[in-house]
């Protein structure tokens, strides 16, 4: 499996680390560490010029005094992503993982990201990146921004490793859904754990009953023995209570579910359960 | 992602884009005053034309950062229109809407990719031009004027030039503008002032139609003026684009900008307005200043005309000369004094492309005619250095019967008198190979060359070969030689 490791050397990517070495002791990877300087910080060279007078050659002057400043700022960047890329591919080999390539390049990862994704069957990156140490239970913009565009699986990693023994999948019938149930009982590296559907139910449960029995049916013919659940309730804290009580350490989901409105950005559920959880959480669309 | 709302590039540098946008604001107001007395109108067209201009551009252009408003080079181009006609200012509303209807259509034909035409040297030369222009005018401010104007001009040129050596907080312009005044009234001196040169804005612009017969007769006085304006305009818009791409190394969208400075002016001209461009000294005071995303344009046209509307009255009072003294320096800034110092090193051929385009300017007073000389000297220079790269060497076979000759180069009209002196017909041989492996034929001229070869060798009883012709050239020899259509060979005596 092919996966794209986006890092940019904060706290909670170091995490992502981990969950990808996790990956890599069940099943074979081939992973591609992408780190993005972000030519923002590049660009707005603080100039505390307000003079508003052009002297003589100003345009080749200021060009001058601006290539100055910025190439002393940009060699430390490229210092700075060499050292987290060569930490990240360390971490990686000291953990067997032997396919690492690193890539470094400089822009918006958001307008970065559509060149590697193609390449990737799984996409993995930290919940909140190195500009959002503050409003700790918000996502990162750049995850969020990310989340929205791929379109491929995105595993979101929380704020602490924690060793993954029990997965749940939170299953509407959705065709996100659908796609990450297939996704799951086709990888063998969640073959030996304990696997949990749940099915949330708003009204009568018919439905959700419904759902339930055709993702038990797809499990058991992929030779999963999944434990099967209907909550009742709102689906947010219904879901996070579950997970709280089954201790449940990896979250499966749809990233959009079935209200059309809520297609336009991410689905309300994903951003409120990524917003709110402490597991990973892998999202398809 | 064609996207037409970019939050980054609105909201990715507020605080700097704000006071950039102020500084910029505080630096258009003389400077769109200035340049509506150049162009001959009261200095409210210039005022509102610069903030309509910058609002829209920051919306559409394709130069975020890039700063746009009424401006020297366009405002130069319509002092004929507004002084040879009685209702000139309504001719120039017109022609402002023409302008952008104009720039439209070079934006949807992509003029942006033509730029390339357009050499470094003919660039240093529009901008040459441009500072000496700007010069120019302000010489008759100087006419008939008392010793204090003079002291005025000298004293605010002082203070904009020094000032940024001691603090760079503040405008020095502007400061050098308030201390003129200041010393004008507290000595009562009658110098004149803006006030004496025409109305000031008070309210906000308005729409309306330019009070012009709509007929052909109206569009023969405009045509001309618009057109010249439209091409300026774009290519200091695409100038300037370049000099912020370089200065922020960001990339810029030239197409984009040509409709959106088209859309400025169309709309501009309805709202009492005179036809701009992107303003390389501005931009560059932007950046400066710390403006890097559209949001400083932005800002900068909503304070100018709040600024415009608070200090209408005081505006009145400033002296000319201190006007003056500030577009003195727009010019020195505007000029590349650098193309000066270092003219023993750059190529003689493009020091003469760069002086043409300024001579000619200077003279027409159009910065259009100068671009198009310095672009069509350009030409004809390059066309001619490309020419000396023709090489023919030739090897004769140890028997002393066959030659090869080996072409390399470009050969077209201008390189065929050089070929052809490559070739010796008086040599006794029994056949030729030109080898034309490292050669191409461009034109009828080539061919016509080739041509003359083949069949002065043949005359003198020799075989002629040509090989390693590239498909191009061939498919030009197949059309149109005659040394392989014998019946065509009679053809040649009318050459």
């Amino acid at each position: 499996m092919k996966i794209l490791l986006c890092t940019d050397g904060s706290l909670s990517s170091q995490v992502s680390y981990e969950y990808v070495a996790w990956l890599g002791s069940q099943i074979e990877v081939e992973i591609e560490i992408l780190y993005v300087t972000d030519q923002r910080k590049v660009q707005a060279v603080k100039t505390k010029d307000f003079s508003g007078s052009i002297g003589i050659d100003s345009y080749q002057n200021l060009l001058d005094k601006l290539v100055e400043i910025e190439s002393e700022s940009a060699k430390i960047n490229h210092q700075r992503a060499k050292y987290i890329l060569q930490e990240a591919k360390s971490f990686l080999e000291g953990k067997g993982i032997t396919k690492v390539k690193i890539t470094h390049t400089t822009g918006f990862l958001v307008d970065q990201f559509y060149k590697f994704e193609p390449n990737a069957d799984l996409i993995i990156l930290g919940k909140r990146g190195e500009n959002a140490n503050f409003a700790a239970a918000h996502l990162g913009s750049n995850t969020e921004r990310i989340i929205r565009a791929s379109h491929k699986p995105c595993l979101v990693t929380p704020r602490a490793f924690s060793p993954v023994n029990r997965i749940l999948l939170a299953y509407d019938g959705g065709k996100s859904c659908q796609k990450a149930i297939e996704y799951l009982t086709n990888l063998s590296a969640f073959k030996p754990l304990e696997l949990h559907i749940i099915s949330v139910a708003h009204h009568d449960g018919k439905n959700a009953t419904q759902h339930l029995e055709e993702a038990k049916n797809i499990a058991r013919n992929k030779e999963f023995n999944p434990i099967c659940n209907i909550l009742f309730g709102d689906t947010e804290p219904e879901m996070e209570k579950y997970v709280a009580e089954q201790n449940i350490d990896f979250l499966i989901m749809g990233a959009y579910g079935h209200s059309r409105i809520r297609n336009l950005v991410i689905g309300s559920t994903t951003a409120q359960m990524l917003q709110g959880s402490q597991i990973p959480i892998l999202l398809f669309r | 992602m064609q996207q037409l709302f970019k939050p980054e590039e609105w909201f990715s540098n507020v605080k700097g884009d704000f006071l950039a946008g102020a500084v910029v604001a505080l630096a258009l107001i003389p400077e769109a005053i200035a340049f509506s007395i150049i162009a001959g109108v009261d200095p409210k067209v210039g005022l509102y034309a610069s903030f309509t201009i910058a609002i829209i551009t920051s919306f559409l252009g394709g130069r975020p950062a890039m700063i746009s408003a009424a401006t020297g080079a366009t405002a130069l181009l319509m002092t004929p229109l507004v002084g040879d006609h009685e209702n000139g200012l309504q001719y120039l509303f017109a022609a402002t809407i023409l302008t952008g209807v104009l720039q439209l259509i070079w934006g949807f034909i992509k003029v942006g990719n033509q730029i390339k035409f357009v050499s470094r040297a003919v660039m240093i030369g529009f901008v040459n031009a441009l500072a000496i222009l700007i010069f120019m005018a302000q010489l008759p401010q100087f006419e008939n004027a008392s010793w204090v104007v003079y002291a005025m001009v000298a004293g605010g040129l002082a203070i904009i030039y020094l000032l940024p050596r001691l603090t760079k907080a503040v405008p020095s312009p502007l400061v050098a503008i308030i201390i003129i005044t200041l010393i004008s009234l507290a000595t009562g001196s009658t110098v004149p002032t803006v006030g004496d040169m025409g109305e000031l804005p008070t309210t906000l612009p308005s729409f309306s139609l330019p009070q012009v017969p709509f007929n052909l007769e109206t569009l023969k006085i405009i045509f001309p003026t618009a057109l010249a304006i439209s091409m300026v305009g774009l290519l200091e818009s695409f100038l300037t684009a370049n000099v912020v791409d370089e200065l922020t190394d960001t990339a810029s969208d030239k197409n984009r900008e040509a409709k959106a400075q088209g859309v400025a002016n169309f709309i501009t001209g309805f709202f009492g307005g005179m036809a701009g461009c992107a303003m390389i000294g501005q931009s560059v005071i932007n950046v400066q200043s710390g403006g890097r995303t559209r949001l400083s344009t932005l800002s900068a046209g909503v304070l100018l005309l709040f600024f415009m509307l608070v200090v209408a009255k005081w505006v009145e009072i400033i002296p000319m000369a201190a006007l003056v003294a500030v577009m003195i320096m727009v010019s020195i800034g505007t000029f590349s004094w650098g193309s000066l110092r270092n003219i023993n090193k750059i190529p003689r051929s493009e020091t003469a492309v760069m002086l043409t385009t300024v001579v000619i300017t200077v003279f027409s007073h159009n910065l259009a005619m100068g671009v198009f000389a310095g672009i069509a000297l350009n030409a004809v220079l390059f066309a001619r250095k490309l020419a000396d790269l023709v090489f023919v060497d030739s090897l004769l076979s140890p028997d002393g019967n066959n030659r090869i000759y080996n072409v390399a180069g470009q050969i077209f009209f201008v390189s065929v008198n050089h070929f052809l002196k490559a070739f010796d017909f008086q040599e006794d041989l029994e056949s030729v190979k030109i080898d034309l492996t490292h050669a191409h034929l461009w034109d009828q001229s080539a061919i016509a060359a080739i041509d003359k070869v083949v069949l002065n060798f043949r005359r003198k009883g020799a075989e002629v070969n040509l090989v390693g012709l590239n498909e191009a050239s061939a498919t030009l020899i197949d059309k149109l030689a005659v040394h392989d259509k014998s019946d065509d060979l009679h053809d040649l005596s009318s050459h």
